[in-house]
């Protein structure tokens, strides 16, 4: 015979345990608010580390092209020629009798003509470019009317603004161009500005106008 | 129950505080690794642009950029003998200094260098 285990009668009016429901509204609400807080940090910290990796690696590109800039002025060859023309898009730098400073292939010295300037993009700014072809393959390009078939190589896009100056070691000031009459600046002044930034980068040359002794 | 959550806050406001202060202080050395940058890269140029203008001995404001960081140049000039008590003549001391704010403390940084400028050149 089976028996049924009796129930004191103390335990039937014992609370049960368990939260109210004002308790888990509140514990919720609190929830929410720590989550959103959480968020919030994590959403400022992505946001201010894509912003701070985005103007390192735009300050890298500047250097980088800034000290590549640098390079090529400061170890012009001694019989290398130098002047500006004006194109459309601003002031066009045309070194003659130099070497390939922008070479990609180390280890095969070349001489012939670089030129540098401020090409048009297709949505209306401008990228810095060169073009480095043996001695006068461009003025033939040219002469044949097919500057277009010019192959110029990006080196810095997206920019709003572009501007040289040269210092003239005779009247020590700037000018705006140089005349192929055979001598050099003295310095070299690059200003540009890169498109959505406030700040005007502003990069100055030396050019040795003696011969530089090894 | 009511110390339980004042813990749980307290312990979550220390970790916000703390996680706040630290991405400042990451902000403000990014900040300051940039202006370091930044005045190096025109310290470079002021050299370029000393070494071939006509300097003058004294003090001078330099404008470069929006002016967020003021630059100074001193021009000192220098008259070392040589051994036989020679006048050493158009040798300069140039120092440029850098002076700006960031992180609510002004910082500065300086460089100098010694130009030879002939007098006809």
């Amino acid at each position: 015979m089976r028996t049924v285990p009796a129930i004191h009668p103390s335990r039937r009016s014992a609370p049960q345990a368990g939260y109210l429901l004002l308790e888990v509204l509140l514990a919720l609400a609190i929830l929410t608010i720590i989550t959103a807080l959480v968020f919030r940090i994590i959403q400022t910290t992505v946001r201010t580390t894509r912003e701070v990796t985005y103007l390192e690696s735009l300050q890298e590109r500047v250097d980088g092209i800034s000290e590549l800039l640098r390079q090529n002025f400061t170890n012009l060859p001694a019989a290398a020629q130098f002047q500006t023309k004006t194109i459309q898009s601003g002031t066009e730098l045309v070194f003659q009798h130099v070497a390939f400073q922008f070479a990609t292939t180390p280890g095969i010295p070349a001489y012939g003509t670089v030129a540098l300037c401020a090409r048009p993009q297709a949505d209306g700014r401008l990228y810095l470019a060169f073009y480095q072809e043996p001695e006068d393959a461009r003025e033939r390009l040219i002469q044949a009317n097919q500057e277009n078939d010019i192959r110029w190589t990006p080196i810095l896009g997206d920019l709003d603004q572009v501007a040289w100056r040269f210092f003239d070691p005779q009247t020590r000031d700037w000018r705006a161009d140089w005349p192929a009459n055979g001598s050099r600046p003295a310095l070299v002044e690059l200003t540009f500005r890169i498109s959505g930034q406030s700040q005007v980068h502003r990069s100055i040359f030396n050019c040795p106008t003696a011969p530089v002794l090894p | 129950m009511l110390w339980e959550m004042m813990l749980a806050l307290m312990i979550f406001c220390v970790v916000a505080v703390s996680l706040t202060t630290a991405l400042r202080q990451a902000i403000d050395t990014v900040i300051l690794l940039r202006d370091d940058a930044q005045t190096r890269h025109d310290f470079e140029n002021l050299l370029n642009e000393a070494a071939v203008i006509r300097l003058q001995p004294g003090k001078e404001d330099l404008v470069v950029g929006d002016g967020r960081i003021h630059y100074e140049r001193e021009v000192v000039r220098l008259q070392p003998k040589t051994i036989h008590g020679e006048l050493v003549p158009n040798l300069y001391d140039v120092t440029i200094r850098a002076t700006w704010q960031a992180g609510g403390q002004t910082r500065t940084n300086q460089v100098r260098s010694v130009i030879y400028q002939p007098a006809s050149g």
